[in-house]
């Protein structure tokens, strides 16, 4: 008999940024930075734990926004852009560094590698669509996909204009049937912000349950029994999970989590700043004012 | 006590970014690490913008030299270029003979040049100063702190200088009067003149609050000009009282019709109408355990709620 239950949640939410006006725009890069470093590797571990037959559960948020971004045609052939500018690069600083910096040749290796995969994986696998990886876990049963708000507003300060909160659960529950093609369950509260009475727009949008920060839950009136280690359910019968404290700290505190660590990358060292100009640069196509995670990164 | 909490409050924000486990972790990691890092680059972001647009409007006021108009016209191709999407990298807009790459590159940002137009700035939009109502609306901040902001419609001053003299209006003051339209007192804010916003400090107990903005006269008298919403602020810390009350979740499939149709009875007199949640209280089950907590025990249950047989708190209504 299990003695309790942890549940992963992964919160995924990126501003939206889309310039049609421009070639490239710096901004962008967030997008295409995020999909390099964590989108696609999720997916990659995902697919590895169905491949070697892990029954895993993971439920995750993908923010309206970030899924928009994730099915414009714009921004994807942009990435796709990004992504070979980024093959070229670690492949030219295979060379380089080969001749001038050998000790650092096996991670340019490893990172002309990484792209590469990266790239395998976006277009040939996914149909450079990276929600159909996420269905695909779906329906496996394994994971399950909530929805956050419409851009991700924070709703305790829109209260005073209701009609604002209620657009930004209700336009997020139609987006996520609309890409996701059935009803959201649950809902990653933007900042997990929420103001008792809130719940009423969560209800009307058929959620059944929501994220609240720690305090949430052991503050609530009446006090819960069990702290964080329960759910607890509202009048109107929406159920409301709180965050772990110590996984918390462990995942994004910079003092005492992992995060702080230096066994970790940092993460804007970046060789499209490092080497003189003219090298990396003139290399790139385009969008190599940053070119990050590359090679001379450690 | 109130303090640490305070700290405690002013903390959350960042904390509250977190998810138990972020995909973002790993670059989450960098930022922390390098704490100016992000907010670094955004200002980075920003400035070039600004730069830009400086260099923008002084190319419009100097008439061109020939040799920046015919950079005008690279420039131009270009941006017919980039509108027809294909992905030129953007050149150095000229160049300087006798330089080499890195002084052309430095050169060239003092150079006047046509840039693609930018949908946001040329169609800028700037929120008015006032939208001539008389308005006022707070937000709870944090259980210590109110916020309110308002709006005046300028012709109300008028009308009362017109009707007090001008001299009774400037002797006069703004001033917030915060209710608790519950269980009663209020008190005066006198506001410098021109003020737009306040915080207001509350009493760190779950307390109901209302505001409203008026002008306090020479003579004493409160001139009502708007009032606000209602907010509730929260109490500081766990509550006082324990939940008196567990649901347990049963799985709708796994109810027998009959079983179901009975439990919704139950519900709609407890007020959970159409629930598929059975209520048990917590007093009574250390001696003789519900049937939802045999059945848990049966089955095994633990505290996950979208599992039959799980628990959890609720209100007490």
């Amino acid at each position: 008999m299990p003695v309790g239950y942890w549940c992963p949640v992964l919160h995924a939410h990126l501003p939206y940024v889309r310039h049609p006006e421009y070639p490239a725009f710096l901004e962008e890069d967030w997008l295409f930075e995020a999909l390099n470093e964590t989108y696609v590797p999720i997916v990659r571990v995902l697919d590895g734990l169905l491949r070697d037959g892990v029954d895993y559960r993971l439920t995750m948020t993908l923010s309206p926004p970030l899924v928009s971004m994730m099915t414009d045609g714009l921004l994807i052939d942009r990435y796709l852009r990004h992504l070979d500018s980024l093959v070229e690069l670690s492949r030219r600083e295979i060379e380089r560094t080969s001749r001038w910096q050998p000790q650092l040749t096996e991670l340019a290796r490893f990172y002309h590698g990484e792209f590469q995969d990266v790239r395998r994986v976006f277009r040939d696998e996914y149909g450079s669509n990276l929600l159909n990886a996420f269905r695909k876990h779906r329906d496996a049963g394994k994971l399950e996909i909530i929805t956050c708000g419409a851009t991700h507003g924070f709703l305790p300060l829109m209260d005073p204009v209701p009609q604002a909160v209620r657009a930004q659960v209700h336009v997020a529950a139609d987006h996520y049937r609309q890409h996701f093609g059935r009803d959201p369950q649950g809902i990653w509260l933007p900042e997990c912000g929420y103001l008792p009475g809130h719940e009423v727009y969560l209800k009307e949008a058929g959620l059944r349950y929501a994220f609240l920060e720690s305090h949430g839950l052991t503050d609530a009136h009446p006090r819960p029994s069990f702290g964080v280690h329960a759910p607890l359910v509202s009048p109107g019968g929406i159920v409301f999970f709180g965050r772990d404290m110590e996984s918390s700290r462990q995942v994004w505190s910079a003092e005492s989590g992992y995060p702080g660590d230096f066994d970790y990358r940092e993460f804007y060292k970046d060789v499209g700043f490092e080497l003189p100009i003219g090298t990396s640069r003139s290399s790139c196509p385009m969008a190599c004012a940053r070119t990050s995670g590359s090679s001379t990164t450690a | 006590m109130a303090n640490s909490k305070k700290q405690a409050n002013g903390a959350t924000p960042a904390a509250r970014k977190a998810a138990l486990s972020k995909p973002r972790a790993a670059k989450a990691a960098a930022k922390k690490t390098a704490p100016a890092a992000p907010r670094a680059r955004k200002s980075a972001v920003a400035k070039p913008a600004a730069a830009k647009a400086a260099v923008k409007k002084t190319a419009r006021k100097v008439p061109a030299a020939p040799a920046a108009r015919a950079v005008g016209k690279t420039a131009k191709r270009r941006v017919a270029g980039a509108r027809r999407g294909e992905a030129t990298a953007v050149e150095p807009p000229h160049a300087v003979p006798g330089l080499n790459e890195e002084d052309q590159i430095r050169a060239a940002k003092f150079l006047p040049r046509e840039l693609p137009k930018r949908i946001f700035e040329e169609e800028r939009f700037l929120f008015p100063e006032s939208y001539g109502q008389n308005r006022i609306r707070l937000l709870v901040r944090d259980p210590e702190w109110i916020f309110a902001y308002w709006d005046v419609k300028p012709q109300t001053l008028e009308e009362l200088a017109k009707k007090l003299g001008e001299r009774a209006l400037a002797l006069s003051r703004l001033t917030l009067r915060v209710v608790d339209p519950v269980s009663g007192g209020s008190s005066d804010i006198l506001l410098p003149a021109g003020a737009r916003w306040w915080y207001v400090r509350t009493d760190s107990a779950r307390r109901t609050y209302r505001a409203e903005l008026g002008i306090t006269l020479p003579s004493g008298e409160f001139r009502r000009l708007a009032e606000s919403n209602t907010v509730v602020t929260p109490r500081v810390g766990p509550s006082p009282e324990r939940a008196r009350r567990r649901m347990s979740y049963r799985d709708a499939s796994e109810v027998a019709p009959a079983a179901a149709a009975l439990a919704e009875r139950e519900d709609r007199e407890q007020g959970l109408a159409s629930q598929p949640w059975e209520a048990e209280s917590l007093d009574g089950a250390a001696s003789t355990p519900s049937a939802p907590a045999r059945a848990r025990a049966a089955r095994g249950g633990a505290s996950d709620a979208f599992r039959p047989g799980g628990a959890s708190d609720s209100f007490k209504r």
